[in-house]
Order: C-alpha cells, then sequence, then structure tokens
C-alpha cells in the first residue's frame, strides 16, 4: 500500500537546498544592508538635482519675469500661478468649488476608461479568437482608427449635449482604440506551446480564453492601461473645452478666455497630479495582477 | 463497514479514518474502507509496540498518506474520464500509411512525413531518433491530434485520433507551462480542465507534486525554478491526468548532463509506477538507448522511417548501468551509422 517512487526523487530535489540557511539568510541580510545605504545615497544626490533643475527652471522663470525680460501678461509667472491655486482652493473657481471640478473631469475620464478598456477588451479577445469576426470588423475597425478621434467630440456633443454623456464617449472612443489593438496582438502573440499544453490538458475553447488567452494578454492590458488612463483624460478635458458645464477643460477654457495664463498653468498643473495619481494606481493593480512575472512592465519601460 | 462508522468510542486511528472518508467520493468508500482500516490497525499496532507513541504518529501520518494515495489514483480514471480506465491490451498508438505535408509559400505541399507506419505497444517506451528538422515534432503533433495526417490514420488507445485525446500527455522541448500559475495550480489544471471538483484535484496535485520530488515548492511560479524542476513540473502535468500515451519531444535537452541523467531516472521510475506507454523524441542516441525499449531511426526530411532496432538489454536496471552493458556499445554504433548516412545526405543536398 505504498508508493516507493517518491523515495528517490525527494532525496534528489531538495539537495539544492542543503546550503546553511541560517548563514546565507545572515549574509543576505548583510548584502542588502549595504546595498540599501548605497542607494540611499545614490537616491539623496538624485534627489538634490532633480530639486535643484526645479528651482533653475521655476527661479529664472519668475526672475526674467521680474526683470521684465519676460511679459507675465502673456506667459504668467510661478508665484502667479501659486497664488491662482491658493485662490481656487480657498474660494473656488467661477464655476464652483475646484474639487468639485477636479471631481467631475475625473468621473468623466474614469468612465471613459472604464468602459472603453472592457469593451477594448472583450472586442479584442473576440476578433482574435474568431477568424470570421475579424475578417468582417477589421476594415470598420482601421477606417474608425485613422480618424483623429478628437474631431469626434463636436458630433458627441451635437447629440448627446453639454453634460457627462459627450465626455465619457470621446474619452471611451480614445481608450477604446489603444486598448483594443494592444489586447488583439496580445492575443495573437500567446505561445503556442502553452496553447497547445492547454488543449492536450483537456481545455475547452473557452477555457483556454478564460485560462490561457486572457492571462496572456493581461500583460498587454496593463501596459494598454497605463497609456490609456491619459488618452482617457485627454478625451474628457477636449470635450470640455468644446462646451461643458463643469469641469477642468472648461476652467482651461475660461482662462484662455480671461487671458489668465497662470490659471492655464494652474489648471495644467492639476491635470498633471491627477494623471500621476491614477497612473500610481494603475502600477499598484499591475503589481496585483502580475505578480508571477520576474519583472513588472513599468521596470523595463522606462 | 457500517458497524464500525457507528462504533461507539472509537479510537484514533478509526477517528483519523473517518476523516480521511470525508475527503473522497461516495463511490470509493465501501470497496477500501474495510481496508483501509485494517492496514492502519496492524500498522498502528506495530509501531506503538515497537517504537512507542511519537513513531506511531508518524507511522499515522504516512499510513494516511499513502493509504489516500492509493486510493485515489485507484480512481483516478473515474474521477478524469468520467468511466473506467482505456482498454491497455489494444496497441497505444497506431500509425499506418501516415503522410503529412506542409503547404509553402513558395510552392506546393512539402512532404515531411511519408509512409509512417509505427505501432508502439501499450507500456512500451519508443524513442524516434533522426537529422533535427526532420519531422519528429510533427509525428507527435499528429499522434496527439493537435494537426492531421494528409493520408493515412492515427489511432490512440484502439481509436482514430480526431481532436486532442483523453488519453495522451505531452512533454514539449520548449517550456509550456502556465508562467501565470504557481507550480500547484499549473499540476492542478488538467483535472481542472477535465471538470473535477477543485478538492479531488488539489489532492493528485499534491500526490504528483510529492511523486516529482517538488513538495515545498508548491506556491513558486515557474520562472523561480530551475529549468530540472521546470520539467519536472511539466512531467507531473502531464502524469495527472493519467495519460495511456506520453509524447515527449526532446524534453531535457536544455538540461545540464547530471540533471539530465536524474530527470531520465526519475522518468523510468515514474513509468514503471503508471501504465503509461512512451513516444520519445530525441536526437541524443545515448539517451535513446538508456530509455527506450525500441528505437525508430527517420531519415532526414521528408521523413520515413529507416530502421527499428529493440533494446535488448534486461530491464530493469539503473540508467547508469546501461551504458556499460555490452549491447550498449553495438546498438549505438550501429544507430550512428545509420544517423551519419542520413546527416551527410543533407549536406550532399545544401553544399555539393
Amino acid at each position: 500500500m505504498t508508493i516507493t517512487t517518491s523515495e528517490t526523487t525527494s532525496e534528489v530535489i531538495p539537495e539544492s537546498l542543503q546550503f546553511d540557511t541560517l548563514a546565507m539568510t545572515g549574509m543576505l541580510a548583510e548584502a542588502m544592508a549595504i546595498k540599501k545605504s548605497a542607494h540611499r545615497r545614490h537616491m539623496l544626490i538624485v534627489n538634490l538635482f532633480r530639486v535643484l533643475v526645479v528651482v533653475v527652471i521655476l527661479g529664472g522663470w519668475e526672475l526674467l519675469v521680474r526683470l521684465n525680460v519676460i511679459d507675465s501678461f502673456f506667459w504668467g509667472q510661478p508665484t502667479g500661478v501659486v497664488a491662482q491655486l491658493w485662490t481656487w482652493i480657498r474660494e473656488g473657481t467661477a464655476q464652483g468649488p475646484l474639487l468639485q471640478q477636479i471631481g467631475v473631469t475625473l468621473e468623466e475620464a474614469m468612465l471613459g476608461f472604464l468602459v472603453g478598456s472592457i469593451f477594448g477588451v472583450l472586442i479584442g479577445i473576440s476578433l482574435a479568437r474568431i477568424a470570421v469576426l475579424a475578417e468582417v470588423f477589421g476594415p470598420f475597425i482601421n477606417i474608425a482608427n485613422s480618424i483623429p478621434r478628437v474631431v469626434l467630440g463636436p458630433l458627441f456633443i451635437v447629440s448627446m449635449g453639454l453634460g457627462l454623456q459627450s465626455k465619457v464617449a470621446l474619452a471611451l472612443v480614445m481608450v477604446f482604440f489603444a486598448v483594443f489593438y494592444n489586447v488583439f496582438q496580445g492575443v495573437r502573440e500567446v505561445d503556442r506551446n502553452i496553447l497547445a499544453n492547454a488543449r492536450i490538458l483537456g481545455a475547452s475553447p473557452w477555457q483556454i480564453s478564460r485560462h490561457v488567452i486572457l492571462p496572456s494578454a493581461v500583460t498587454w492590458i496593463i501596459a494598454s492601461l497605463h497609456i490609456s488612463f491619459g488618452l482617457a483624460l485627454v478625451g474628457a478635458v477636449v470635450s470640455e473645452f468644446l462646451g461643458a458645464i463643469k469641469g477642468i477643460g472648461l476652467m482651461i477654457a475660461t482662462a484662455m478666455g480671461t487671458f489668465n495664463p497662470n490659471g492655464l498653468f494652474a489648471s495644467i498643473l492639476i491635470l498633471a497630479v491627477v494623471t500621476l495619481v491614477v497612473e500610481g494606481l494603475v502600477t499598484k493593480l499591475e503589481g496585483l495582477l502580475l505578480k508571477w512575472r520576474p519583472f513588472p512592465i513599468s521596470d523595463i519601460s522606462i | 463497514m457500517a458497524h464500525v462508522e457507528n462504533a461507539p468510542g472509537l479510537n484514533l486511528s478509526e477517528r483519523i479514518y473517518r476523516l480521511l472518508l470525508h475527503m473522497y467520493p461516495v463511490h470509493y468508500r465501501k470497496q477500501y474502507g474495510q481496508l483501509m482500516v485494517q492496514a492502519f490497525r496492524d500498522l498502528s499496532r506495530e509501531a506503538y509496540v515497537e517504537h512507542g507513541f511519537p513513531e506511531l504518529t508518524k507511522v499515522w501520518a504516512h499510513t494516511l498518506a499513502d493509504v489516500a494515495t492509493t486510493v485515489v489514483s485507484e480512481h483516478a480514471d473515474v474521477l478524469l474520464n468520467g468511466g473506467p480506465g482505456p482498454d491497455y491490451s489494444v496497441p497505444a498508438v497506431e500509425l499506418s500509411n501516415v503522410s503529412k505535408g506542409f503547404a509553402t509559400r513558395a510552392g506546393p505541399l512539402r512532404p515531411t512525413l511519408i509512409d509512417i507506419n509505427l505501432t508502439v505497444n501499450s507500456g512500451e517506451f519508443v524513442a524516434i531518433v533522426g537529422p533535427t528538422g526532420c519531422g519528429k515534432t510533427t509525428l507527435l503533433a499528429l499522434i496527439a491530434g493537435l494537426d492531421r495526417p494528409n493520408f493515412g490514420q492515427v489511432s490512440v488507445m484502439g481509436q482514430p485520433v480526431e481532436d486532442t485525446s483523453r488519453h495522451v500527455g505531452y512533454i514539449f522541448q520548449k517550456d509550456a507551462l502556465f508562467p501565470w500559475r504557481t507550480v500547484l495550480n499549473n499540476v492542478l489544471v488538467g483535472p481542472i480542465f477535465r471538470g473535477v471538483a477543485l478538492d479531488e484535484a488539489l489532492f493528485f496535485a499534491h500526490d504528483w507534486i510529492r511523486r516529482v520530488g517538488l513538495s515545498g515548492f508548491e506556491h513558486y511560479y515557474p520562472h523561480q525554478l530551475s529549468g530540472g524542476m521546470r520539467k519536472r513540473v511539466a512531467l507531473a502535468q502531464s502524469l495527472i491526468i493519467k495519460p495511456a500515451v506520453l509524447l515527449m519531444d526532446e524534453p531535457f535537452s536544455d538540461l545540464d548532463v547530471q540533471t539530465r541523467a536524474l530527470m531520465e531516472e526519475d522518468l523510468l521510475e515514474l513509468c514503471a509506477s503508471t501504465r503509461v506507454s512512451v513516444v520519445y523524441v530525441t536526437h541524443d542516441i545515448e539517451e535513446a538507448i538508456t530509455l527506450a525499449n525500441s528505437i525508430v531511426v527517420m531519415t532526414t526530411g521528408p521523413a520515413r522511417i529507416k530502421k527499428t532496432y529493440s533494446v535488448d538489454i534486461p530491464r530493469p536496471a539503473k540508467t547508469t548501468d546501461i551504458r556499460f552493458h555490452a549491447r550498449f556499445g553495438d546498438l549505438y554504433r550501429q544507430i550512428r551509422d545509420d544517423l551519419r548516412s542520413e546527416v551527410l545526405k543533407t549536406y550532399d543536398y545544401h553544399y555539393i
């Protein structure tokens, strides 16, 4: 009643593990500590230089304005931008509280991002998996992709009004194509061996999609998410330029109409911060979904 | 059976046994229950009398694992195939007059395999050697049902191959593990695809991970393992579905010599403990003689079968000892000469 095959095999493998674990851990910890302190010193220097760059650019800008080399009427000035931000935070913008504007734009971008990504993933996988669909819809998607998406903004505003829908629609369209092409490519590049292996192990077409295609494409999906939230934001903001009741895009349009360069810079700054925060969240998500990878994508790409 | 379960004041081993019962579906309890209890009692008594309580607990742990393993592997066929296992009396693989070609961009069908007749009997280990690119992998793909022949018929376990078969396992030359799944989940995936419930699949998986010697690595991802360990995972992943035929495509060619020797030994042992027939593609003559019962030599592409050798070295023997057997040198020389003449043909073709 005993299965003996394990005896030899289990003696074989752990051999590689029979080093002195404690000593090894100690050495590793020491090496890590040395590496860490070197890294800390390195980062200190890098950060110093970063601060220096900011000081030189902003200080130079402010100085040139003060020396009347640059006209602050056209180019604004850093202190003016800070003052503008402070006014917005304290008294709110012309359209209402600042946080509300950010919230509105974020909501539009998020919705567009989510819906666009979901459509992109679903349609990307379907078209890549079902050859007939790709044959039928391929040309249409290519034609639609050749249109610069931004020009659809006025169309959406005419048909959906100044509210949420038209902004979400533009953001969605912008996100969709980025995600779609990435996923389509990703599915096509699924490792042939893994596919064959899944078939041999008895996977049905649905199980292959669910257990092989989707996980392989997740890498590509995540890669496209990094780009596509930026695109969603572009869609939302551009659509707000074109006509809106609230949002950061409207703040920019207002600042432009009132010749307020400080307001423009302040809005841009807000957009940048929003994008960075969301980008950080996507990276977190990536870490969760791709923990099986030796290196996260974000480490490789930049 | 009933009186055991209902008896008041159960002793410890019976309580453990009952615990064990809850792990398995109804249909194996009846047959094995009594047997398990008896074996369990005997072992317990022996261990207690001879070594006292600590040893007894160890015995319990081992017995539980072994009994459970036996019970479950006896019923693997029922679970995996929804019925009794395949009929082992028919040849495992039969190829009759199989030809296969591929369409090329330049011209018409380029033949890869021509008129292949091959029979692999149940439990046999057949090695296929041939020059690189001669179509050995294509041959395996045909047996696996990943591809269809242009002419002729392929059958596995007496049934013509239409699509991938339940009875075939395949170990690929390149890594084909799911990189996003841990070792455990990689091994688990076959039973899951075949609709086995998760807790049963887990049981098989743990058993197979133990049998290939990877206990403790259940939660590692493939990229955290060495090449040899990944091959072990692949073995467990394939063998867990109880294949009647295991196809192996130069599985150990990426491994270093020592690891390879170990893997070969373990492979033979694993094969002996199951009833699997193996078709093993390699270009290494030594490996072929070491492992196989019979060796098929292919010609350069388009491939035909040039010769078939039967390895008449008595088994079981240590893989390391086979090399020193008198017949080894003979076989090696003959097969090498066959292969050399084939490889020379390709040179003529390309360079002269």
